[in-house]
């Protein structure tokens, strides 16, 4: 054996191993969230909200909303926040130096003033202009500071949150009105749960106003009906699978809550990354595991948020790439956890499975490039490469689609035939064009990585309503 | 695969097209069954033939709308509502899935049996709990709570002695809502040799204590467990009672920062004379977080807010605690009011006011002034509210006046005005 083909050899064995392990990996979630799919909305069902609202368990929650440019959405926004059904909430809008009227549209809408309230800023954060209170509602209050991106902001609210337990939610996202009470019901059941969420939907298409999903529907631009494909894929079969083996690595930023004493004492949001969602759970992780406490950070399916996605290329592109790069910086940032005993599920299976995630557009470019060139080296076997391309596409296949099943087998959000059918269609569809599309970007993610271009993910925003 | 991708795809959709059938049939089940209760509410009888009630689904269905219209039933309703729940057999066949049934049917018996107030399955339920695994647990303990039956007290505690779960607040949370009005039963467990046991039911006391009980709640002011000392200051406080005043009194001075904080809260529900003094003393504590309980607890009783800024400003000299009762002030809608009064006709409404806000300008604390002055509709306020500026504020006014200028919806005479003060060398501000 030559060096050349040595090297063909060691090359193939890694790309073989790869997929392997990462098709193990999705095996297993799906595994998982199936089992997990099939009891979740049963004991959901359980939940007696009446009972929650007027119980001693149920603990006061501040909702913290980062708010930049939001003038569009803000005010309905936050009259649906305060509407939600929860007995002890407080609603904290930080306005993250907006250079358009966010804060003009909260003044006038709440009548606010601004107040000298007491703020102390345990997690460091860009200067706060001022705090502002409402004089029509005594739950609000806002706080409007230097712009230093959505961890600065998140930190901010944090700080000025006197509650146990805090709740991010962005601004221009939609809560149904039991998903706090229902998320929170994690953390009233076990003392040990410091985080939770709830999945994150997509809005675009379904029929909202004041605030409130009133029909449930696909959106009819295919760019967003390929998002909700991966949402729920993302959802029901990673999040939930991860949070059963407690090594659940990401808490959206749209829809989680958290202790807030945790939070605070593993120094809030990072403020060097774009992946701030997901490095604060590994950072609570670590500070758990180091301290021997037992704790659990859990994913719960049924609390819907609800959240506009990009329906325009250049958008969705940008957001791709962000999280990409935030993806890379956590996992740059925490390489010393890998395989650590002590960090167990975390260091052991969560960690390394993002790693695979993170590397998978880099194996997937080479394998582009490598195919034709071990066919031109006549080192290819047609026979075994076209059974192993036939069994990699339909084991895709059935990947692709499990997320639409899981839901199939849980929710049922989408009632309709048609949409059941558009949504198996896309979840097919997804694997030709719209993947690739997302390899490109995630590839130009990881030269984003190295350049770190600084942004707070703008989304140009319609408004629910007037969508609707 | 590819035959099985297509059977498994095919399933889905025969999977779909079940279920809606079966939805569909239970809807009209569902609307039967409401029209049922209906009449049997207003008071006309059953119907000869009521639907079949066979199958397990069909129990649900018939359940389901009982519990529908159970949330906003009166009591006489629920007395009825509770009699057709019997009436259909299915409060005997939720009681033998309690006994029976798989998990899930065992804890969602336990819930509907409570939710339907059936105080005849306490001891069932209280069975349940103690040979229960874990998820069911939960369910029986929130049907416990649902119930609410002072009955059960005794068998809560039992459970917490046997099992010590890790996660006691579900048995706290059925205590308190058993222990409502029967405070008495609850009493004996706090010489418990368990501190566990203890703590939980003297957080449960606080919640539900009755100023009866203060003399039984004296002794376990000298618990050994601080966890029961803090539970038992907050119990103290909520009974009111001046008897309670001299054991909180030494919990103030506990050398657990927790304790005190719970006996400054105490102090605050004792309406006393002696109170103001010691919490005027608590203001001193070595630990902020009792300062800043006591700063805010104080605002309760002396209704001068001024003559208290005075104090923690002069006497004090602390930070924690003067924006404790700033906040409580802002929060209270307090400094806002007195904005609004600030040109009052009434001399001593007018007088009061002014004083509040030359309080605040005095600790600079500055938001509220500054933020009337550029927005509030009367040119008479901000004409005085500047002029209290210019008197008062001294020097450290002077940024935040430069930030105001900046403000697009400051009107020109108060704009002039604050160029004018800034403009001055050295007087203030």
């Amino acid at each position: 054996m030559n060096l050349v083909e040595l090297i063909f050899f060691l090359v193939s064995g890694f790309i073989i191993t790869f997929y392997a392990l990462f098709y193990a990996y999705y095996l297993f979630l799906f595994l998982v969230s199936l089992y997990g799919i099939g009891t979740q909305p049963r004991w959901a069902r359980l939940l007696v909200p009446e009972q929650l609202m007027g119980s001693y368990m149920t603990p006061p929650v501040t909702l913290v909303v980062p708010a930049y440019n939001e003038t569009a959405t803000i005010v309905e926004s936050v009259h649906a926040l305060l509407g939600l059904q929860y007995p002890r909430l407080e609603v904290v809008v930080i306005n993250d130096g907006s250079t358009d009227d966010t804060l003009g549209e909260l003044i006038r809408s709440f009548s606010l003033r601004r107040a000298d309230v007491a703020y102390h800023a345990r997690l460091p954060t860009e200067r706060v202009r001022g705090i502002y209170l409402s004089t029509l509602e005594r739950r609000l209050m806002v706080i409007d500071k230097v712009n230093g991106g959505k961890s600065d902001a998140l930190n901010a609210g944090i700080n000025l949150s006197r509650t146990p337990w805090v709740c991010s939610v962005d601004a221009d996202s939609i809560l149904e009105e039991e998903a706090l009470l229902r998320v929170m019901r994690a953390a009233i059941e076990d003392n040990t749960v410091v985080a939770c969420s709830g999945i994150v939907r997509i809005a675009n298409g379904c029929q909202v106003a004041d605030g409130r999903i009133l029909r449930v529907a696909l959106p009819s631009e295919r760019l967003a009906v390929f998002q909700v494909v991966e949402y729920l894929g993302g959802f029901l079969q990673g999040r939930l699978g991860w949070s059963w083996l407690n090594g659940l690595l990401i808490i959206s930023g749209a829809f989680g809550a958290f202790r807030t004493d945790i939070l605070r004492a593993v120094g809030g949001y990072a403020r060097d990354t774009v992946g701030e969602d997901m490095e604060v759970v590994v950072r609570i992780h670590r500070y758990c595991r180091q301290l021997r406490r037992p704790y659990r950070v859990v994913f719960v399916p049924d609390p819907v948020c609800w959240t506009e996605v990009p329906t325009r290329l250049g958008a969705l592109r940008r957001q791709r790439r962000r999280w990409q790069r935030g993806l890379l910086e956590v996992l740059a940032k925490h390489w010393d956890i890998f395989f650590r005993p002590r960090q167990g599920v975390v260091g052991f299976l969560a960690l390394p499975y993002f790693a695979l995630e993170a590397s998978a557009p880099l194996v997937e470019l080479f394998g582009y490039f490598f195919v034709p060139w071990i066919w031109w080296m006549g080192w290819l076997d047609t026979n075994y490469f076209q059974l192993y391309l036939a069994m990699a596409f339909l084991v895709g296949i059935v990947f692709a689609i499990s997320g639409v099943l899981l839901e199939e087998f849980s929710f049922r959000r989408y009632t309709s035939w048609r949409e059941l059918l558009r949504l198996l269609f896309f979840a097919l569809a997804k694997q030709v064009g719209y993947h690739q599309l997302m390899l490109w970007w995630r590839l130009e993610g990881i030269l984003d990585y190295f350049r770190r271009p600084r942004e707070w993910g703008e989304q140009v925003r319609t408004g629910f309503g007037k969508r609707s | 695969m590819v035959l099985f991708n297509l059977a498994f795809v095919a399933g889905v959709f025969l999977r779909r097209f079940v279920k809606r059938r079966f939805f569909s049939i239970k809807d009209e089940r569902r609307l039967l069954w409401v029209r049922i209760v209906e009449v049997a509410l207003e008071g006309g009888g059953l119907p000869e033939r009521v639907p079949s009630l066979r199958f397990g689904w069909e129990r649900a269905v018939a359940e389901e709308v009982l519990l529908g219209w159970w949330r906003t039933a009166t009591e006489e309703e629920r007395a009825r509502l509770q009699s057709l729940f019997r009436t259909w057999g299915l409060f005997n066949a939720r009681r033998a899935r309690l006994h029976r049934g798989g998990k899930w049917e065992q804890a969602r018996s336990a819930l509907v049996l409570g939710r339907m107030q059936c105080h005849d399955t306490l001891p069932d339920l209280l069975g349940l709990l103690h040979r229960a695994p874990s998820e069911i647990q939960a369910a029986v303990l929130n049907a416990l709570d649902l119930l609410g039956d002072p009955e059960a007290i005794e068998g809560l505690v039992n459970f917490l002695i046997r099992r010590r779960p890790r996660e006691t607040r579900p048995v706290l949370s059925a205590l308190i809502r058993c222990g409502e009005g029967a405070s008495d039963r609850l009493l004996p467990f706090l010489d418990h040799p368990l501190p566990l046991v203890r703590a939980v039911v003297a957080a449960a006391l606080a919640e539900v204590v009755s100023p009866r009980d203060v003399t039984a709640l004296i002794p376990s002011a000298a618990d050994a467990d601080p966890e029961v000392r803090a539970k038992v200051a907050r119990a103290l406080g909520r009974t009111g009672e001046p008897r309670a005043f001299e054991a909180i009194e030494r919990l103030a001075v506990d050398p657990v920062w927790y304790v005190r904080l719970q006996a400054i809260d105490a102090f605050s529900r004792i309406r006393l004379p002696e109170v103001h003094d010691r919490l005027l003393w608590a203001m001193r504590d070595r630990d902020w977080r009792v300062r800043q309980k006591a700063a805010t607890a104080i605002h309760k009783f002396i209704s001068d807010p001024v003559y208290l800024l005075e104090r923690i400003r002069e006497e004090l000299d602390d930070r924690y605690a003067l924006e404790a009762l700033i906040t409580v002030l802002e929060r209270e809608g307090k400094t806002w009011e007195a904005v609004n009064r600030i040109c009052s006709p009434i001399s001593l409404v007018r007088e009061n006011s002014q004083e509040l806000i030359i309080e605040l300008l005095r600790a600079q604390k500055f938001a509220a002034t500054l933020s009337a002055i550029e927005l509030h509709p009367d040119h008479a306020v901000r004409r005085e509210l500047l002029r209290l500026v210019d008197e008062h504020a001294g020097s450290s006014a002077r940024a935040p006046l430069q930030e105001l200028l900046e403000s697009r919806t400051l009107d020109a005479e108060s704009r002039r005005t604050i160029e004018v003060l800034l403009a001055r060398p050295e007087a203030s501000p």
